[in-house]
């Protein structure tokens, strides 16, 4: 059963009416990494997660979550934690009550483990969860996501100022390394994902537009600059062309590479993590550009 | 389950169950104030004797007419704690985006709907039986009362249905009664 794929997808579609919330998802998330959901809002991030937590049921294809169908409460939910988007908790419950609910609904649930580490962020038990900032209900939310073997966390950080955003996810991290869990988080800030991710699906028009792991992707993907001409796919170790750009005297290329680059009178540079996921964005070209110009001032 | 049933309502059954207390004491006390009243002003003596008793009646009737106004309210009791407590049953939960909250916990679904639904019909049938029972003892005319109107409506039609069966009715009428 350990042979499982954390998550495992086919064909996966979600339909609302006339709306593909998400669709033709195929994907396979190994176990052990921290995989990040990224995509413009609107893109399938939550709807692929609450797929995943059984919440929502698929139109098309199918899910495993942990090798088994998460339709199925009994057998997914105790080993599954799941953090909603903005940290639904309800509000007139004290921290404390809502320990002492997380004991009585869950089978496995470390009431002291989880009073322990409230207490080391400084929340105070009595206090009521309405009147918690957003960093505060988020870790009372991940205190009481169990001890799971998956962690799904849907957009866990979009309330949190940059320094609450970077201790939330430097503190989420440690626990799950220590711990052995597995993360899938969604976010439509590219800067978490490279201090917190090792594997990245990126969502694009309810579409995965690419997923793999992240050190990989960036050794695969190239930047070429150099005189004005057309580059083929196939040719000199190209496996596709991401995005390109002529100007009058030289040509810009993103590319995937499947061997060493051959052409000599092109000069290659590294990507990295947000040049990339911005190139595949398509849609938002003049972000890209930009970056692409800033590369090249550089370079 | 039962312990987040019970803290996530317990404002709202503790506003009902001390909105019960406070309608019991209202009717309780009128109804006791009224049967008083009846049997003071002798409309009570009057309606099991044979007399004409349009008088009495009419005074008892003007002196308590506002608690007739009061009648309406009563009728639609039952309808507000339905939608004080059924309507946000499940509606709270989906405003608040905490029904992602509870349903990704250890507990499915089914069981939390069950639960949630079990205890919020038990209580009101509770209540409702409860409500019942008060209204009837104490805001009906009384079992004293209703006994001697019952006894001169029978009168009235025996007289007007002769002799021989005035006999068997007055027999009948006394039975149950004693």
């Amino acid at each position: 059963m350990n042979a499982s794929p954390l998550l495992e997808a086919c064909g996966l579609g979600k339909r609302y009416g006339e709306q593909w919330a998400l669709r033709d998802c195929t994907l396979a998330l190994p176990r052990g990494s921290v995989v990040g959901l990224v995509g413009p809002n609107g893109a399938g991030k939550t709807t692929l997660l609450q797929l995943a937590v059984g919440v929502l049921a698929p139109s098309a294809g199918a899910i495993l979550v942990l090798g088994e169908d998460p339709r199925d409460a009994k057998r997914v939910l105790p080993r599954v934690g799941f953090v909603g988007q903005d940290a639904p908790l309800y509000p007139n419950f004290s921290v404390g009550d809502t320990l002492t609910l997380g004991r009585h609904v869950n089978q496995r649930f470390d009431e002291s483990w989880a009073r322990e580490r409230l207490q080391g962020f400084r929340i105070p038990l009595e206090r009521k969860v309405g009147q918690l900032s957003g960093g505060q209900r988020a870790q009372v939310a991940l205190a009481l996501a169990k001890e799971p073997e998956l962690l799904l966390l849907d957009e866990p950080v979009a309330s949190l100022d940059p320094l609450a955003r970077r201790e939330f996810l430097v503190a989420l991290l440690e626990g799950v390394i220590e711990r052995g869990i597995s993360v899938v988080l969604s976010t439509h800030l590219i800067s978490d994902l490279e201090r917190s991710c090792d594997y990245l699906v990126l969502l694009m028009a309810s579409e995965v537009r690419l997923a793999g792991e992240i050190d990989t992707l960036l050794a695969e993907h190239r930047l070429l600059v150099g005189p004005r001409k057309r580059l083929r796919v196939g040719s000199g170790g190209i496996a596709a062309i991401v995005q390109e750009r002529h100007d009058e005297r030289q040509s810009t290329l993103i590319v995937r590479a499947d061997g060493p680059l051959l052409d000599p009178a092109c000069s290659q540079h590294d990507l990295d993590l947000e040049e990339l996921i911005l190139a595949y964005m398509g849609e938002r070209p003049e972000m890209a550009l930009q970056s692409l110009s800033g590369l090249e001032a550089n370079g | 389950m039962s312990w987040l049933v019970w803290r996530q309502h317990r404002q709202q059954a503790l506003f009902g169950a001390a909105t019960f207390a406070l309608v019991a004491c209202l009717l309780l006390l009128t109804g006791m104030h009224m049967h008083s009243v009846f049997d003071s002003s002798g409309l009570g003596r009057c309606l099991s004797g044979r007399g004409d008793c349009s008088n009495a009646q009419s005074a008892f009737e003007s002196r308590f007419g506002t608690l007739r106004q009061l009648v309406p309210f009563f009728m639609v009791l039952p309808l507000l704690l339905g939608l004080f407590w059924g309507a946000p049953l499940i509606a709270r939960d989906l405003e608040q985006g905490t029904h992602l909250f509870i349903w990704t916990q250890g507990v499915t679904r089914l069981r939390w709907l069950s639960s949630k639904l079990l205890a919020l019909v038990l209580l009101a049938l509770a209540l409702a039986a409860a409500y019942a029972v008060l209204t009837r003892s104490s805001l009906g005319a009384g079992r004293a009362g209703a006994a001697a109107a019952r006894r001169r409506r029978r009168r009235a039609i025996a007289r007007a249905a002769g002799a021989s069966s005035r006999v068997r009715l007055r027999a009948a009428g006394r039975r149950p009664g004693g």
